[in-house]
């Protein structure tokens, strides 16, 4: 049979192990809206066989290792998905007609600027107007191009930021690691530190695609861009340069000192975004905008060079443009062989029909509906590229409702695990304040029992 | 399931973003009144509104073009109308000198008319419109006819483009209406009777009848074709005015909000909004345990 005074040995137990329960309710309670922070459960245990009372072995982090991963590869995914529709919205500002933007009214105010040239052929006015519409739409079709280029060169070095980010993280990320594994090594608590990890891996999520490794020491092993960005407590290092074709290139460095190129691995985070958006969407529109650009001068100038100005003179281009499609919208200009001269403007068809035929101002106005754009007339043309840019923008928009509804219900399953809940606080900090409460009692009783005895001892 | 105050402020976050952001965009439908304000709303719809902007520019040159062309060729058809009468009098003058019983005086007074005439009918031929001489053909810029009646313009027929794709004519030419590539010199035959006035020939006066007839007749086929010019006018313009219209109605058709719906939507979500936001405090006054 114990004796009373193990019992006080008991009572005790019961109030550190109360008392430590209520801390660890406190430190949950405090950290309600510390972001990363996974509840504690105190682990309580009976002390060895028989009546010996109670102690607290330690805390538990609320924890799954399983969603967390999943958190991580939703939030990369979302991130990507954002991004790239935040580069899309700034694309299709461009090509806002409604709005302003875009190439439609000056489309239409070149292409009526030649019609009312038929109507006038000899007018200084109309043909002043020719020549100012021209310059519109040059301009306007280089300015085009200059935001995306522009948008372009952002990006680079959005990209080389983001990369400069995902080698702090993951520094910080295998710096962590290390001192878990010494924690864990040395039986310490390592709760605090894997939720500064989680953070740091979260934030690292949202930079590039992530897969992580648990291995047996508590360190965890990342792989991004289908590569091994952290082992343990060494960290590998991305560096973003640009390939000979002007796209982004991703390398990692290796062991020995060298470096892989690891951009088609990329899959997820700010810096898939801005690669999708970068070297695939811009790249497409570019693209079609400069095929749009060199094929309508090409069609304008060829017409202007079969028609006379007013000086007798034939053969004279409209526009400067480049041998090729490839940069045709941005180089695009008047030609320096009609700018500032409104009498070169060949609106007469033939030398003896000068100054009032008005045939060839007609054919350059009849352009429109011709199909010189690649089988399609310009209006169809650019009416391709606006759909274009915008089903890009439409598609990422879906793939962002999508990706954040996927991040968000990941999200909410693993604060439905590792979340801490007021409530439940609450019920714990009264339960633990009973139990502190019943253990003084024990302590009480066992006082007034002791002296009872000392009493009848005398 | 586990609920957490993290997880009822995410979700009440959530909710509200999404419901302002439905909220912006019912807004934009209702103050714009187009359902399609950036090419992601419909890239069809888009691509298609493109299309109709460039047409309705277009279509608003042409019109210009046909007022241009209108106003030129109603100068046109009166200065040819003005030129007729006064083949009329051309035509007393000839009767009138024809016979026998009129002096060589008189004669020679009406010799003296025709001439003013013809001065009268090269001043005609020399009148000019908004680009030029009427009847130059494309010489707008030089005078056709001198005052002895001589032709330096062309036979050119000015073009214009009224959206239908093929060139339309809308000159007036001078050389057919007042030279012998429309079958007769009219100045020719106002001489020929100036002359047998002025050589007192009551019968080469009378000889010129058929002429003038002749060529009255051609500056009337000319005029006349001026009127059916104008009239085509009238009918392109009517197309195009058709044709405005339809844009207008293409472009509500494929990317206009129905203002009723764009407007009930803004009052559900205005409502929704508040609401949600109402529902919010509620929700996150929960976990009062702390509080009783």
């Amino acid at each position: 049979m114990r004796g009373l005074v193990s019992l006080l040995n008991t009572a005790r137990d019961g109030l550190q192990a109360s008392s430590y329960a209520l801390g660890v309710t406190g430190q949950n309670v405090a950290n309600v809206n510390t972001p990363g922070y996974a509840r504690r459960d105190v682990v309580l245990e009976t002390r060895g066989q028989g009546l010996n009372g109670v102690h607290a072995t330690g805390i538990k982090r609320a924890s799954d290792a399983i969603l967390e991963r999943r958190e991580y590869q939703s939030s990369s995914m979302s991130s990507g998905a954002s991004e790239r529709d935040s580069h899309l919205a700034q694309l299709e500002g461009l090509f806002d007609d409604a709005g302003g933007s875009g190439l439609a009214d000056s489309v239409g105010a070149l292409f009526g600027s030649f019609q009312s040239l038929a109507s006038n052929p000899n007018d200084p006015t109309a043909r002043s107007n020719v020549l100012a519409r021209a310059d519109v739409f040059a301009k306007r079709v280089s300015d085009t191009a200059d935001a995306i280029a522009s948008g372009r060169d952002d990006m680079f070095g959005q990209a080389r930021d983001t990369v400069k980010d995902v080698n702090q993280r993951a520094q910080s990320i295998a710096k962590l690691n290390q001192e878990i594994a010494r924690a864990k090594a040395s039986g310490q608590d390592t709760s605090d530190l894997e939720d500064q990890r989680n953070q740091a891996l979260l934030g690292l999520a949202t930079l590039i695609d992530v897969r992580t490794v648990a291995d047996a020491s508590g360190a965890i092993m990342v792989q991004s861009a289908g590569t091994t960005l952290v082992e343990g407590g060494n960290a590998r290092t991305f560096t973003v340069d640009l390939a000979p074709g002007g796209n982004l290139r991703l390398l990692s460095s290796t062991a020995g000192g060298s470096n892989t190129e690891v951009t088609q691995f990329l899959t997820g985070g700010k810096l898939a975004g801005i690669q999708q958006a970068r070297d695939v969407d811009y790249v497409a529109v570019q693209t079609q905008l400069d095929s749009f650009a060199f094929s309508v001068a090409n069609a304008v100038n060829t017409q202007h060079e079969a028609g006379y100005g007013l000086d007798g003179n034939t053969g004279r281009a409209l526009f400067d443009l480049t041998a090729t499609s490839a940069g045709a919208a941005r180089s695009l200009r008047v030609s320096a062989d009609v700018a500032g001269q409104p009498n070169f403007i060949a609106a007469s068809s033939t030398a003896a029909g000068l100054p009032g035929n008005s045939a060839n101002a007609v054919a350059l106005s009849n352009l429109t509906d011709a199909l010189v754009v690649g089988g399609r007339s310009i209006t169809n043309a650019y009416s391709d590229i606006v759909g274009n840019v915008g089903q890009r923008k439409a598609a990422a928009e879906q793939d962002v409702t999508l990706r954040q509804s996927i991040a968000d219900q990941v999200h909410q399953m693993r604060e439905s695990v590792s979340g801490v809940s007021l409530d439940e606080e609450m019920i714990s900090m009264t339960k633990y304040q009973r139990a502190y409460e019943a253990s003084a009692k024990v302590l009480s009783t066992v006082d007034q029992l002791l002296e009872e005895l000392l009493a009848r001892l005398g | 399931m586990r609920v957490t105050d993290g997880m009822r402020q995410a979700s009440v976050l959530r909710n509200l973003q999404d419901l302002s952001s439905r909220h912006a965009d019912a807004t934009q439908r209702a103050q714009s009144g187009m359902r399609v304000n950036q090419p992601s709303d419909d890239p069809s719809a888009a691509a298609e509104l493109v299309k109709n902007r460039v047409r309705q520019a277009k279509n608003e040159s042409s019109q210009e073009a046909v007022n241009m062309a209108r106003g030129d060729l109603e100068l046109a058809e009166g200065t040819l109308a003005e030129a007729g009468d006064l083949f009329g009098r051309l035509q007393e003058i000839a009767i009138s000198g024809g016979n026998g019983a009129l002096g060589a005086d008189e004669r020679k007074n009406l010799a003296t008319e025709v001439g003013n005439i013809k001065a009268q009918l090269v001043s005609l031929a020399n009148t000019r419109g908004t680009k030029g001489f009427l009847f130059a053909g494309n010489k707008v810029d030089t005078t056709p006819f001198s005052s002895a009646g001589a032709f330096s313009g062309d036979d050119g027929e000015q073009q214009v483009d009224l959206g239908s794709g093929a060139p339309v004519s809308v000159g007036v030419s001078g050389a057919l209406a007042f030279t012998a590539a429309g079958g007769r010199n009219v100045f020719a035959d106002l001489d020929a009777l100036q002359t047998a006035l002025a050589a007192n020939d009551s019968g080469g006066a009378t000889a010129t009848l058929t002429g003038l007839e002749a060529s009255r007749k051609q500056v009337m086929a000319v005029r006349s074709d001026s009127g059916l010019k104008i009239s085509r006018l009238d009918t392109t313009e009517d197309v195009l005015s058709l044709g405005k219209v339809a844009i207008a109605k293409r472009n509500e058709d494929v990317g206009g909000a129905d203002p009723y719906a764009a407007y009930s939507d803004l009052v559900n979500l205005q409502s929704a909004l508040e609401q949600a936001v109402a529902v919010s405090r509620k929700v996150l006054d929960l976990g009062s345990l702390f509080r009783q």
